[in-house]
Order: C-alpha cells, then sequence, then structure tokens
C-alpha cells in the first residue's frame, strides 16, 4: 500500500506566474525532419486531447505555473525531476499546478521509466479534483504494468480501479509514458498511452468548486536511496 | 379455455414477481444520485473477484470461510445526507450462517460508519463503527419482514438526513432514531454490509441486485 503522501511544495499557494512557455512552439517547428520527429514524440504521447487548451508545460523554464523545489521538484529542461525520498514502506509525492485549478478537464502528463523503476516499483501520474492535501484524486500507471484510479479521502487510500497488464508501460529508457484522465461533471477516463482504459460514473460535480490539479508520483516498494522520476510534459484541454 | 387461463395466470405472475422486484425499494422519491443494477463495472465499486464480482445484471459478494463481514464501500459516489437502498437475495449457504445484510452510510472509512442490516432470523439492528469498535444503536427482531427463502429478494432502507436515521425492511419502518447530521461538506460514503452472526467454516456468497442512493 502507498505510502501517506506529502506534497510539495505548499498546498494550495501560488501566485501569477506565465502559464504557458515555449515549448508548445518547438515541437511543431520540427515537424516534417526525421530528427526532430524524435522530440515530438514527448508531445504526440498524449495524442488524443482535442479540447482547446487551458494549460501546457514542457519543462522548458520555470514560469509554467509549477513551483520548483530543490528537495522535491526540480527542472531539468527540457523536462522536470520529482525526487523521491527512501522510505522504509515507499513513498510518494504530489507537486501541485498553482496558478490555476480546472475541475473538468482532460489532464495528461508524460514521463520515463528509468532502468530501476521496477526495483523501487515507480509510478507517476495525474493527481486532480484535490480539495486539500486529506482529499484528492490519482490516476497513476507503474513501471510492472499496473495502472489505477485511486482517492485519497480523509486521509486514507482507496482504491477505485486496478488493472495490470504485463507490457502495458514502456520501460525503455528512451520511451515516454503517457497517463491521462479525462475528467468530466460525472465520469472519469483513465487513458494510458493512447489506450483508453477505464471509464466510470461518478457522483456529479457541485458548481464549480475549483478542485487543483497536478502530478503524482510515488515508489511502491522500499527504496535504500532516493529515487527521481523524468516528467517531460503536462497538457490540460477542455 | 384452460391454456388461456394458464397463460394468464403465468402473466400475472411474472408481472407480480417483477413488481416485487421493482418496488422493494418503494418510497425513495427523492433525485437519485446512484442507480445502480449492476449491468456494467463502471458504478464505483471496486470489483476483485474476491470479495465481490460483477454477475451482470447484478453481482455477487462473497465471504472466505472464517471472514467477519464484507464492508463495501461505493468508491466515486460519496454521500451525506441521503436515502440509500439495497436489494439482495440469499443462497441457501448464507442463510445457514445467518448472514446479515444492509446498508452502510456516514462511512468517513473503514473503522468509522453506521451501518443498518437485516438477519434471516429476523434481528434487525442499527450500529455505528466507531474507531474500529462496534457499537449497537439498537436492535430489534421483526420475524415476518425478512424473506428466508433461498432466492428472495429483501430490500433493506436507510434515510439518513434531518437528523434523523430511519431503516426500512421491505417496506416497512422498523424505526427512526435522532442523530448528529455529519458536516456538510464531510466526504463521506455509502455501501453495502454482509456478514454471518456465527463465523462460518465453509465460504458464501450473496446475491447483489441493486443499489440505490437518492439526495
Amino acid at each position: 500500500m502507498r505510502a501517506a503522501l506529502t506534497f510539495g511544495p505548499d498546498f494550495p499557494g501560488g501566485t501569477t506566474v506565465a502559464e504557458r512557455g515555449y515549448a508548445p512552439v518547438l515541437p511543431r517547428l520540427c515537424l516534417g525532419a526525421a530528427l526532430c520527429c524524435l522530440s515530438v514524440a514527448p508531445a504526440s504521447a498524449c495524442d488524443g486531447q482535442s479540447g482547446p487548451i487551458l494549460m501546457t508545460d514542457s519543462f522548458w523554464n520555470t514560469q509554467g505555473g509549477w513551483s520548483f523545489d530543490e528537495r522535491n521538484f526540480v527542472l531539468e529542461a527540457p523536462g522536470a525531476i520529482i525526487k523521491l525520498p527512501n522510505q522504509k514502506g515507499g513513498s510518494s509525492l504530489g507537486v501541485l499546478y498553482l496558478t490555476k485549478s480546472f475541475d473538468e478537464g482532460d489532464f495528461c502528463v508524460t514521463g520515463t521509466f528509468s532502468a530501476e523503476s521496477l526495483k523501487v516499483g515507480a509510478g507517476f501520474g495525474v493527481l486532480f479534483w484535490a480539495k486539500d492535501q486529506d482529499n484528492f484524486w490519482v490516476a497513476a500507471a507503474y513501471a510492472d504494468g499496473q495502472v489505477d484510479l485511486a482517492r485519497y479521502s480523509n486521509k486514507n487510500w482507496l482504491p477505485v480501479w486496478v488493472t495490470k497488464e504485463k507490457g502495458l508501460a514502456n520501460l525503455d529508457p528512451n520511451a515516454v509514458n503517457a497517463v491521462r484522465v479525462i475528467a468530466r461533471r460525472d465520469s472519469l477516463t483513465v487513458i494510458f498511452n493512447g489506450r483508453a482504459l477505464k471509464t466510470i460514473r461518478t457522483r456529479p460535480l457541485a458548481a464549480f468548486p475549483s478542485y487543483r490539479f497536478g502530478i503524482f508520483a510515488a515508489s511502491l516498494k522500499p527504496t535504500s536511496t532516493a529515487f527521481t522520476i523524468n516528467i517531460h510534459s503536462y497538457d490540460v484541454t477542455e | 379455455m384452460r391454456l388461456l387461463f394458464g397463460i394468464f395466470a403465468l402473466l400475472f405472475f411474472l408481472a407480480a414477481q417483477t413488481s416485487q422486484a421493482a418496488w422493494a425499494c418503494e418510497g425513495q422519491d427523492g433525485k437519485a444520485v446512484l442507480d445502480d443494477k449492476f449491468a456494467d463495472d463502471a458504478g464505483g465499486w471496486l470489483f476483485d473477484n474476491r470479495v465481490l464480482s460483477l454477475a451482470a445484471p447484478g453481482a455477487r459478494i462473497y465471504l472466505q470461510a472464517g471472514a467477519g463481514a464484507a464492508i463495501i464501500l461505493n468508491r466515486t459516489f460519496d454521500m451525506n445526507a441521503g436515502d440509500f437502498c439495497v436489494e439482495t437475495s440469499y443462497t441457501s449457504e448464507a442463510l445457514k450462517v445467518n448472514a446479515g445484510f444492509g446498508v452502510i452510510f456516514w462511512a468517513k472509512d473503514l473503522k468509522d460508519l453506521w451501518s443498518a442490516a437485516a438477519f434471516p432470523t429476523g434481528d434487525v439492528m442499527l450500529s455505528h463503527l466507531n474507531e474500529g469498535n462496534w457499537q449497537t444503536v439498537w436492535k430489534t427482531t421483526v420475524p415476518s419482514l425478512f424473506k428466508s427463502s433461498a432466492g428472495a429478494t429483501n430490500a433493506m432502507r436507510v434515510i439518513a438526513k434531518d437528523e434523523t436515521i430511519t431503516v426500512d425492511l421491505n417496506g416497512t419502518t422498523i424505526k427512526s432514531v435522532r442523530a448528529k447530521q455529519p458536516p456538510a461538506d464531510a466526504t463521506l460514503y455509502f455501501g453495502v454490509y454482509v456478514g454471518p452472526t456465527r463465523k462460518t467454516s465453509t465460504p458464501f456468497s450473496v446475491n447483489l441486485h441493486s443499489f440505490t442512493a437518492m439526495e
């Protein structure tokens, strides 16, 4: 079972910073060139997002609306690194986007599983419908092929749906994996690497609670050393 | 003529059966937040084949040998004040071990919740699991209300709103008690309870037909 989630940075918070960096422009300029197509791959991993863009960041700079922190969330442009501390029962971390909130949306995060990911049960995903530190939802994919949807409610983890399929996660250290959640007023759809895995009905949202969203990362197994997960992009569309 | 009469009798019987099943949760008249007849597995329940499996239309709750009780919470339709109703039918094994069934409500987590349950012997009780300790709020016996034959549908309904908890079995109100309503902004869950009064050495299952939660 997951360890308690540590939020870093402070929850909620944030001031005004430019929401959109330079990242979305670069891949589009590269279209047509074989070499550049490789760099397009991270962006296209979230294929299928079709609505107007609400937020997009490929972590080219620190102006994307995240609060970077040496301990937990470090910019390594283009991309960011989530640092998970070593803990006996595994560890997890939520990083919140600070400058906007969306109740409904199509949220997608891309990242890479490193060679050690399987050993520590590493996973990452989308954190959404976050009311406060004790109440939020997570859709995450793990290196061993587990994909789940869970709620952290009243300080307890409540699994909502779980599947596990060998080969679902791409463990190539150069490959990009994409976790996507379509959160609508009365349903949730979890999509991993372009494949819609599950749609679940939910209680219709009350009128615009202004939920926060962000990135979730976890290592489910004990580690003797700190562990990092590379995040490439985060996109939210309507 | 006799054949015609037979057909009419059969149709009447089928209509009565359908009507009985449809009206087991009679009286619920609010706005439906969840009306799940388990036609699919997208209703917010965690299916794992060890405790709860889909048998559409319907589901099945399993208790392993020696198990105390199954508490199954819906994970996506949290609700505070509401009118909750569950319909189940029993296998002969479940009847043998006097398995109770009922509604879980006002559940903060698996250690802090309320339960209203009915048993084949006719016992009906309202309980509060408080920090992991069961407390019986009230208990009564109404032997004629529980349909204690294998396959018969029973409906347990709880109306938990307006500072009152009302428990209703198969359309008959058993008891109402005053209670402190949880704060409106609390995230609370509802679900299904199944538990035998004595531990069993053989596993058994209970059929789950519907769960309705109304505002």
